[in-house]
């Protein structure tokens, strides 16, 4: 009941908070979705270069984002300031996005490749038209890891000065204040429902159904 | 149309050629064979021919043009490309895919629509039933029937087929070579089709091929070399059942019978009856409307049943189609294990019948003149 009082006493906090929570996330996936695509791109066919900048993406994800945000903050570039927290995100969404365009890029069947290009289409339309799209499913799972790995994330952000749900939780625990953890935990946890309804639905969307048949009795990614 | 001219590939990472030194020449709407052992080089010697793999040395004219000298997805849009792992789009439609060739060719969608629907009804798929699946949807054969359309769709003057036959079963692949040979009759393509199946090279080849570690052995009519094998490479390559090889080259339409008894399902019972016995058979083929087939009647059965009703005592009879191998008949005789099989055409129609006592006196007079 506590809980239900202080979300309506509150409202006006929380909806900023909530907002202030899904803007960070909507910029840094979008941000995220431009590098790291492009990047996972240009490396499909260059082995070393993707060995190497997968190593550096898994050491980035075993520091913990509390010391990330910890060491960006005392950059002058950064500071306490959004543009970190946005750096941090990006950061750890490479490893899900890159891994999955570079390994999907390349599972694509060899002899699909060649009866592609044995009827003439371009490397280009290689890309666009057949490896992309095959490549779409487990592209999708990859934003998907990335997104949600972002909603935990980005409550940590609060210790370098941003305003968001990760507030209620930070000071709920500070003030002691039970209603205010639970209201932020709740409201954390429906953004994460919320955004894993939205990528199935963009894999409908996105995934031709001549995939989606092999995809749950193969890969089961 | 096509021309090898002292073609030959050394891979960065091997010490052999892999094709060495050939020579030959494809004419204008022949087939011709490719077949050798394992790794002799046909792959290879295909991949040349579009491009995919660019040779050591040598020369590659295709309709007196040099290829090295036509851009490289132009040159492949103008050559079908089929192989055996088919290689079709999972993502797209049959229609998708089969239009993939002209839509890169920038052709309006209304023709590439009438296009794929006429592809599909010449292959085989009823367009309105396929036409919107996917291709884990399709059965092998049909895949392999779409890949071959697909090649198909822009109407290349020339295909290059690599063992397109070779992921599917015995049955559907004799199916599959005799809608292709049906084919090749009415669209006349220049074709260079590889397989390392004896049989099926005597079967589809104007031309045979053979090659053996990236040299090519002999080049010569199926005939020929069934009867003039150069030398003992080939003799081995055909092996020592040459005589059933020969049955890989007649069709049954040479030596099937017209003039045969047949009954209609319209006529009555003492008249079934009175054929049966005037033509001293235990069977008799049965007709509806006097052309299409039904199957066949044991006269046994209908003896012991007597009844106005025959009809219902009909039973289904494997069919074969004129343009069928003599090999191709008798397996399937073999397989149903039956001595007599009806001839039909594309509609059902019944139009001849095949029997194993022909095949044989066949076979004998063709051992009697040739030895
Ligand atoms: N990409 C390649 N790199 C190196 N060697 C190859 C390559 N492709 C084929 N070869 C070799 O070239 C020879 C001919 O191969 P191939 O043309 O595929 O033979 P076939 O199609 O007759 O089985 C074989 O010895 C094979 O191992
Ligand atoms: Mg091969």
């Amino acid at each position: 009941m506590a809980v239900i009082e202080y979300f309506f006493e509150n409202s006006d906090k929380i909806l900023e908070y909530t907002l202030a929570h899904l803007y960070l996330i909507s910029i840094s996936i979008i941000l995220s979705l431009i590098l790291w695509v492009s990047v996972g791109i240009i490396i499909r066919n260059r082995e070393k270069t993707a060995k190497s900048l997968l190593g550096f993406g898994s050491l980035i994800m075993s520091v913990p984002s509390v010391s990330l945000y910890g060491i960006l903050m005392t950059l002058p570039a950064f500071g306490l300031n959004m543009r970190s927290a946005i750096f941090a995100l990006v950061l750890y969404s490479m490893i899900p996005i890159v891994r999955n365009v570079y390994t999907s890029l390349n599972e694509v069947d060899p002899a699909i490749l060649e009866s592609a290009k044995g009827m003439g289409m371009t490397e280009k339309q290689i890309l666009w038209k057949v490896q992309l799209p095959m490549a779409m499913p487990v592209i999708i799972a990859g934003i998907r890891v990335a997104l949600v790995m972002m909603v935990g994330i980005a409550t940590l952000a609060v210790f370098i000065g941003e305003r968001n749900l990760g507030q209620l939780i930070y000071q709920g625990i500070v003030r002691t204040k039970t209603e205010m953890i639970v209201t932020g935990a709740i409201l954390i946890s429906l953004i994460s429902i919320i955004v894993d309804i939205m990528m199935e639905i963009l894999k409908r969307i996105l995934v031709s159904p001549g995939l989606l048949k092999e995809d749950s009795a193969g890969e089961g990614k | 149309m096509i021309k090898l001219e002292n073609l030959s590939k050394t891979y960065f990472t091997a010490e052999e050629e892999a094709v060495s030194d050939l020579n030959l020449e494809v004419k204008e709407g022949e087939i011709c064979v490719f077949v050798g052992p394992s790794g002799c080089g046909k792959t290879t010697t295909l991949k040349m021919i579009n491009r995919l793999i660019e040779p050591t040395s040598g020369k590659i004219y295709i309709n007196q043009k040099d290829a090295i000298s036509l851009e490289k997805s132009e040159l492949r849009r103008e050559i079908g490309y089929v192989i055996q792992e088919i290689g079709l789009f999972p993502h797209l439609t049959v229609k998708e895919n089969v239009a993939t060739v002209p839509k890169l060719l920038k052709w309006d969608p209304e023709r590439i629509d009438k296009r794929v629907k006429e592809l599909l009804k010449t292959i085989g798929l009823d367009p309105d039933n396929h036409l919107d699946k996917y291709p884990n949807e399709l059965s092998g054969g049909q895949q392999q029937r779409v890949g071959v359309a697909r090649a198909m769709a822009a109407d290349p003057p020339i295909m290059l087929m690599d063992e397109p036959f070779g992921a599917v079963d015995p049955i559907t692949r004799a199916d599959l070579q005799n809608e292709f040979l049906r084919l090749q009759k009415k669209i006349n393509k220049t074709i260079c089709f590889v397989t390392h199946d004896i049989d099926e090279a005597i079967k589809m080849g104007d031309k045979i091929a053979i090659m053996n570690q990236g040299k090519l052995v002999q080049y010569d009519t199926p005939k020929n070399i069934l009867f003039n094998p150069k030398n003992e490479f080939v003799e081995d390559f055909i092996g020592s059942d040459r005589g059933l090889k020969v049955l890989n080259l007649l069709k049954a339409k040479k030596v099937m019978e017209k003039e045969f008894y047949k009954a209609d399902r319209s006529e009555s019972y003492e008249q079934v009856i009175k054929k049966l016995e005037e033509s001293k058979q235990k069977y008799i083929l049965v007709t509806a409307d006097k052309r299409k087939l039904m199957g066949y009647v044991n006269l046994k059965r209908l003896k012991e049943n007597e009844e106005s009703d025959w009809e219902k005592h009909i039973k289904m009879t494997p069919v074969i189609e004129e343009d069928a191998s003599l090999k191709d008949v008798l397996n399937k005789m073999i397989e149903n294990d039956v001595t007599l099989i009806p001839i039909v055409d594309s509609d059902n129609n019944l139009k001849a019948t095949i029997t194993m006592e022909i095949i044989q006196n066949y076979i004998s007079d063709e051992y009697n003149q040739e030895e």
